[in-house]
């Protein structure tokens, strides 16, 4: 893998962290509907496929950012939810204010936001 | 009519979690692809379409399975509070025991490093300490520490895997030597405390200091945060 294989996988994946758990942090939702959520409060920028969510979000149980919990949806179908622990909400606050710098340093450097 | 479960267990095969875990994957993956049948169902697609679309999101089920895998067992090995406190703190243990082995097998002598004789106490108490293995410990210490830190462990982590020497030694006085001295009524401890305290300050105080001084480096420093 190249170095800019290397970081854009990086920033790929520290993004899709930083969406999860920001998602979560206002209500508890199960693998298919924190897919659509992202994908429409991004208006599709980002997105996940089954492929690319799952392993995601089983790495953020195992760190103990996130916990998931089987209960029934609205249609009565189990469904596994997930919702962030203590931890997640602690790792939350420092990942903003990372991904807020790193905006900012970019567009210092590239005038992101006058394109 | 299409049983998901039985579509995600086929295609996703034996992948080397524990059986449990791996229904629940199961389970949960097929209740995703169900969803993504229903909504494609619900936008008009026919029946082989909305299959054909649910299918489309995992092109490569085994490395899905492997990607999976990867997280689910180390998992199932190690968890973090593992890493981060229990394995370091059982180097840090191991290490200062297997130097006090060591200057033992070399039959290096402790030295006595402060005497007290008080009015109130005048038969006097010896502080004896392994010097060598003393000044070893700041190395232990940060063994312990770092290990901690390594592995993404918050200061209290290193903080403790750091001084688990001590912490155990200090369980050893507290509790496990005053209560085998009560169950074989040896009261040598009860009838002299002076002697007690003083050998706590040198298997449990200085050694603590010692193995704080080695671990400071380590516990002052940023959290390593996981990638």
């Amino acid at each position: 893998m190249s170095v800019a294989q290397r970081i854009r996988s990086k920033i790929a994946r520290g993004s899709a962290e930083l969406a999860i758990l920001a998602l979560l942090a206002d209500q508890s939702l199960y693998g298919f509907e924190i897919a659509r959520s992202i994908e429409e409060k991004t208006e599709g920028a980002l997105r996940f496929n089954l492929a690319s969510l799952y392993p995601m979000l089983y790495a953020l149980e195992k760190r103990g950012w996130i916990k998931g919990r089987w209960q029934a949806n609205r249609a009565g179908r189990d469904r596994r939810y997930y919702s962030l622990t203590p931890a997640g909400k602690k790792r939350l606050a420092p990942l903003r204010r990372e991904w807020h710098g790193f905006f900012r340093a970019l567009d210092r450097l590239a005038g992101v936001t006058n394109a | 009519m299409l049983s998901w479960e039985i579509l995600v267990r086929e295609r996703i095969g034996e992948f080397g979690v524990p059986p449990g875990q791996r229904e629940e994957i199961v389970a949960e993956l097929a209740a995703h692809m169900e969803d993504l049948y229903e909504e494609g169902r619900e936008r008009g697609l026919a029946e082989s379409e909305a299959v054909a679309q649910a299918l489309e999101q995992v092109m490569d089920w085994q490395s899905l399975a492997r990607r999976i895998r990867r997280v689910k067992r180390d998992e199932g090995v190690v968890n973090a509070r593992t890493r981060q406190l229990w394995l370091p703190s059982l180097v840090s243990l191991t290490l200062a025991n297997a130097l006090l082995m060591v200057m033992a097998k070399l039959s290096l002598e402790p030295r006595m490093i402060v005497s007290y004789s008080m009015s109130w106490y005048p038969g006097g108490a010896l502080m004896l300490a392994y010097l060598q293995w003393l000044a070893a410990q700041p190395l232990t210490g940060a063994a312990g520490a770092y290990l901690s830190y390594r592995a993404g462990g918050d200061r209290l982590a290193r903080l403790l895997a750091g001084l688990f020497p001590s912490i155990v030694m200090l369980g050893l006085w507290c509790v496990l030597i005053p209560v085998s001295e009560i169950v074989t009524r040896h009261a040598f401890v009860m009838r002299h405390p002076v002697y007690f305290a003083v050998g706590a300050m040198g298997w449990v105080l200085c050694p603590g200091m010692a193995l704080l001084f080695g671990a400071m480096p380590f516990v002052a420093a940023p959290k390593i945060q996981e990638s």
